[in-house]
């Protein structure tokens, strides 16, 4: 599975979808960018580019990408 | 995984053996074991096979018989951010910090924005003394390495796991969020709150819990992407106006508390799988105590009560689990 767009990884860290099925890193992860963004939204790109990195460095995270 | 409650020279034994081993115990109890793979911390209340019990004189040992290679390391609170610097390319990462230090506060609050924490599993727990040293006992943990114990800072094992192994880390939770409940907010992340927001509106929280007449065994949880994580309520000082929690609650969280999960071994039986046999645990002294499982057990689930367990991230009255299997077979990490 390719690493999604940056529209899907925007939409993923602005919501509140709840990732059923994701391990438990990456719903931690997701909480926490999507924390962060809201503190301060100026980041939000920021943690795009942080989930993007976390979802090419990590092989166990691909089958999560499914739950964005 | 091996996980069994044994004397303190039968662990002796494993170490000199060259085992690669997590231990729970008293200080004492700690302080005979000698020098070797091992890292570990003070508690003295475990869930063993044949049920939750207190013991002072033997330990808890989880040996970690798939590991390739291990280092053990100490980290001050200062050099905390560093935990993940020196794990292997392919393990996991045990972890144990003394409750009530700098450092368990450090990892509590600013743990999650550790340059990438959540890259390979990091699994442990915050270590204790006896309930009834609460407020004058210092909480310890062991460096087995060196063999010198400390009141601050953590103690990792870093383990490397064969060629097409992978750890799985996960929680067992048997808290839920009462959706009838008042969804509760704070402005400020801490381990105690003066004030917070309840369905909105801004209340001296420690009143609030007061005059509601809230069951403080029940922790407030918020929903993580659909894992449920706990915070746990420490005390509730109404004259001061403050409440102060197990973990920090986190600013713009939204929290409701828990609908009790009814008689916590039963239903633990009831809705866990797996063989915790071959894998490492650890659970909260509140499930302990709240959970009357002293005597009882959680099937195969065996290991230390702990004052506060990690999976990533602090946690409350949560059992964590950890286990390794084939790479192909894995579905979380």
């Amino acid at each position: 599975m390719t690493t999604p767009s940056d529209d899907v990884l925007t939409r993923t860290i602005l919501g509140d979808k709840e990732l059923k099925g994701a391990s438990l890193a990456t719903r931690i992860l997701v909480t926490h960018l999507r924390r962060e963004a809201s503190v301060d939204p100026a980041c939000l790109q920021d943690k795009v580019t942080e989930l993007r990195a976390f979802f090419a460095k990590n092989p166990f995270a691909v089958n999560d990408l499914r739950t964005l | 995984m091996k996980n069994a409650l044994m004397s303190v020279p039968e662990a002796a034994g494993r170490i000199r053996a060259g085992a690669v081993l997590m231990i729970a115990g008293s200080e004492q109890a700690l302080k005979a074991l000698p020098a070797g793979s091992w890292i570990g911390g003070t508690s003295v209340y475990f869930v063993a096979a044949d049920g939750g019990r207190m013991d002072k004189d033997n330990v808890f040992v989880t040996e970690l018989d798939m590991a390739r290679d291990s280092r053990c390391q100490y980290l001050s609170t200062g050099d905390l951010h560093n935990l993940t610097k020196d794990r292997f390319d392919s393990g996991l990462s045990l972890i144990i910090l003394p409750g009530m230090s700098a450092a368990h506060q450090e990892f509590a609050l600013h743990g999650a924005s550790y340059r990438g924490l959540f890259d390979a599993p990091l699994m442990g727990w915050i270590s204790g003394v006896h309930l009834d040293d609460l407020g004058t006992g210092v909480p310890k943990v062991i460096d087995g390495g060196t063999g010198r114990m400390y009141e601050d800072g953590a103690v990792l094992l870093h383990v490397r796991l064969p060629a097409g192994q992978v750890a799985d880390l996960d929680i067992v939770n048997l808290f839920v969020q009462d959706r009838s409940a008042p969804r509760i907010t704070f402005a400020q992340d801490g381990f105690s709150a003066h004030h917070a927001f309840v369905d909105g509106q801004k209340v001296d929280f420690a009143d609030w819990v007061a005059r509601n007449g809230i069951d403080t065994q029940l922790p407030l949880v918020a929903d993580y992407a659909g894992a449920m994580i706990n915070v746990s309520f420490q005390s509730v000082d109404a004259e001061n106006g403050r409440v102060d929690f197990y973990a920090p609650v986190i600013a713009g969280m939204e929290y409701r508390q828990a609908k009790s999960p009814g008689a916590y071994a039963d239903v633990f039986a009831a809705s866990v799988t797996g063989d915790g046999t071959a894998e490492i645990s650890c659970n909260c002294i509140l499930n302990y105590l709240y959970g009357k499982l002293e005597g009882h057990t959680t099937g195969s689930f065996t290991g230390p009560a702990t004052f506060g367990e990690i999976a990533y991230i602090l946690m409350n009255q949560t059992m964590v689990r950890l286990s390794v299997r084939a790479e192909q077979a894995s579905q979380v990490a």
